[in-house]
């Protein structure tokens, strides 16, 4: 497993005895395009071996949310944070925590498919291992199977590893590149939307999947499909937007009571399709 | 085709539609352009047949010498030893070194521009590469002849040839020439010529990877430059390649700041710090006062070689194109 800091025989610390790894805090969370704030002091906390939905509109920063949590964010020219993020009691946005390596533990699963084109299929998968320094064939070998299986998508590339990964179908780029997330074993898998751009079987086999997963991951997704949410989440939360367009959380708890009695006006008019 | 459909396609057929019109005359300007070149290359072709014909392609790709009335040194004999082998080996020559400087600087200088450098200092530096662009080749050529030959001379040429050199070929220098004129300067006034092509293309080729790319490859915990050597490069690699290779068809047939610094020594080079000769200094210089006829045909001859290798360099980029991917390839 992966730290997240750069320190020279610094691990992120072990997780007290009884609680599990992946534990994901939000704690006031403020992020900002330049001057503009996207996302007003969000505080929420994500389980291990869960799937959390987001939800909203579109606009009320779901994405920015999912960004700032692997500090992807900051990448944006302008883009800032204010509060933070705590993954097992290490404070993300502390000073001696490199982005590089947060990224390496808390994965990111696109909208659209994004195979690297100018890389196979095997080369894909492999690319974060090479990226954390693994050179041993034999490693790499093992590794991308495992995760080829893992993402289901095993017996359907075995026999073209070396083929491009844009060769493939749309809802098997989109597995391959779940293969490439979980490859580099992190903690926490984000996916913004990741069957916004698939067909409907695609979409089912990714959510299969997704449930899957919930095993061994700490998952946050953003979706706009109200089904999709109640079908594979396990915990929502919803967000909306307020006057001066910034993002904030109105409310999060488990998924079927968030359908079923939400405790605020606006969960239950969106959810129940009355706005969006 | 049935009447009736063939009043529903096109235009009831009566009057030629403005985009039927349209592509009708972009279909003869392209006729006309692709007529223009067979022509000019029938022309070329008819014009140099004695060399073709009397002497024959192979020897006159490989005689090494240009002399319309060759006196042999030890018989005495005379006779013709028209060859386009020095001319051949110095464009060649000349060129490759124009790109092995102006490839990876302009690749680099792009990647600079495109990933690194704040805005305003992209827009200052995109200037002053345009300025090199928008300088007269004939400018240049003083340039190398009075800049760069004498520092090259002064400072590191000698280093070259005395180290590296010995291993790399045609890159040892020769005593007996101490003389600013050589390929090498050639190769370097080349190099300025291109390096804006290079850098305008693989700009646009580098700038066109899509940032989704980039973010997958960033979100598993890639550095900048992480990104950039595995999935940027990769994937704009066919069209900053085509660049390159554009670029390099330019070098081939650049004529007048060569001929300036070249040194028009009809020999093949044994180093590129030797003078020597490029196939279109050579017409240049000599077609205005040529009488000979078999000389004349020489260098028309010479002329359909450069045809030949820039529009087959042109033909295997497009094809390099359309085979590898357009989608990031400069138009
Ligand atoms: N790169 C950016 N630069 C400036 N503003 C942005 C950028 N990305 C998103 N925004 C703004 O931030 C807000 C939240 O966007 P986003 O997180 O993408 O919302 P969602 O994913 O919920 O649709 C929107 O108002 C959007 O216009
Ligand atoms: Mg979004």
């Amino acid at each position: 497993m992966t730290t997240v800091t750069d320190r020279p025989g610094y691990a992120a610390p072990a997780p007290a005895p009884g609680t599990e790894a992946g534990v994901l805090d939000l704690r006031s969370v403020n992020a900002y395009y330049r001057t503009f704030r996207a996302v007003r002091d969000v505080s929420l906390s994500l389980r291990p071996r869960a799937i959390t939905a987001l939800i909203g509109p579109s606009g009320c920063g779901k994405s920015t949310i999912l960004r700032v949590i692997n500090r992807m964010h900051e990448t944006i020219p302008g883009a800032r944070v204010e509060g933070s993020v705590v993954l097992d009691g290490v404070d993300l946005y502390r000073r001696d925590v490199s982005a590089v390596r947060v990224r390496r533990t808390i994965g990111m699963v696109f909208q659209k498919p994004n195979p690297f084109p100018a890389m196979s299929i095997f080369e894909n998968v492999a690319s974060g291992m090479r990226l954390a320094g693994e050179k041993k064939s034999s490693v790499l070998d093992g590794r991308v199977e495992a995760s080829l299986r893992r993402a289901a998508l095993w017996d359907e590339v075995k026999d073209k590893l070396r083929q491009p990964g844009t060769s493939l179908s749309g809802g098997q780029q989109q597995r391959l590149c779940i293969a490439r997330s979980i490859a580099v074993e992190p903690e926490v898998i984000l996916m913004d939307e990741p069957c916004s751009a698939l067909d409907p079987v695609s979409t089912l086999r990714i959510e299969e999947l997704m449930v899957e997963l919930r095993q061994d991951y700490t998952i946050v997704i953003v979706t706009h499909n109200m089904q999709q949410a109640g079908r594979v989440s396990d915990v929502t939360a919803f967000f909306s937007m307020g006057d001066d367009r910034a993002g904030y959380l109105v409310e999060s708890g488990p998924t079927s009571r968030i359908f079923s009695a939400p405790t605020e006006k606006l969960t239950e008019d969106y959810v129940s399709g009355r706005f969006g | 085709m049935d009447d009736r459909l063939r009043r529903l396609t096109r235009s009831g057929g009566r009057l030629l539609s403005a985009d039927a019109l349209f592509r009708r005359s972009t279909l003869v300007a392209v006729l006309a352009a692709g007529a223009l070149l067979v022509l000019l290359f029938a022309v070329l072709v008819a014009q140099s047949w004695p060399i073709w014909a009397d002497r024959g392609i192979v020897p006159f790709l490989t005689t090494p010498t240009w002399a319309p009335n060759y006196v042999d040194p030890v018989t005495g004999a005379t006779s013709v030893q028209i060859g386009a082998l020095p001319m051949i080996v110095g464009t060649v020559l000349s060129s490759i070194i124009g790109l092995v400087v102006a490839g990876p600087l302009g690749v680099l200088v792009a990647v600079f521009l495109v990933e690194y450098s704040p805005r305003r200092l992209a827009i200052g530096l995109t200037f002053l590469v345009e300025l090199i662009a928008a300088i007269p080749s004939v400018v240049i050529g003083i340039w190398g002849l009075y800049v760069f030959s004498i520092f090259s001379r002064d400072t590191f040429q000698w280093w070259i040839a005395s180290t590296i050199g010995r291993v790399i070929p045609f890159c040892a220098e020769d005593p007996a020439n101490p003389t600013r004129f050589s390929v090498f300067t050639a190769g370097m006034v080349l190099a300025v010529m291109i390096v804006p092509m290079v850098v305008a293309v693989s700009r646009e080729v580098i700038r066109s990877v899509p940032l989704s790319l980039r973010e997958g490859h960033t979100g598993m915990g890639a550095t900048r430059w992480e990104t950039i050597r595995h999935v940027v490069l990769p994937t704009a690699r066919i069209g900053i390649l085509g660049g390159v290779m554009l670029a390099f068809g330019r070098a081939l047939g650049e004529t007048i700041a060569v001929t300036m610094v070249i040194g028009n020594v009809d020999q093949v080079p044994t180093s590129v710090f030797q003078p020597g000769q490029s196939i279109a200094s050579k017409i240049a210089t000599n077609l205005g006062d040529v009488t000979d006829q078999v000389e004349l045909a020489g260098l028309l001859g010479l002329g359909v070689v450069l045809l030949v290798v820039s529009v087959g360099l042109s033909v295997i980029v497009r094809l390099l194109a359309r085979r590898l991917g357009g989608a990031y390839v400069a138009s």
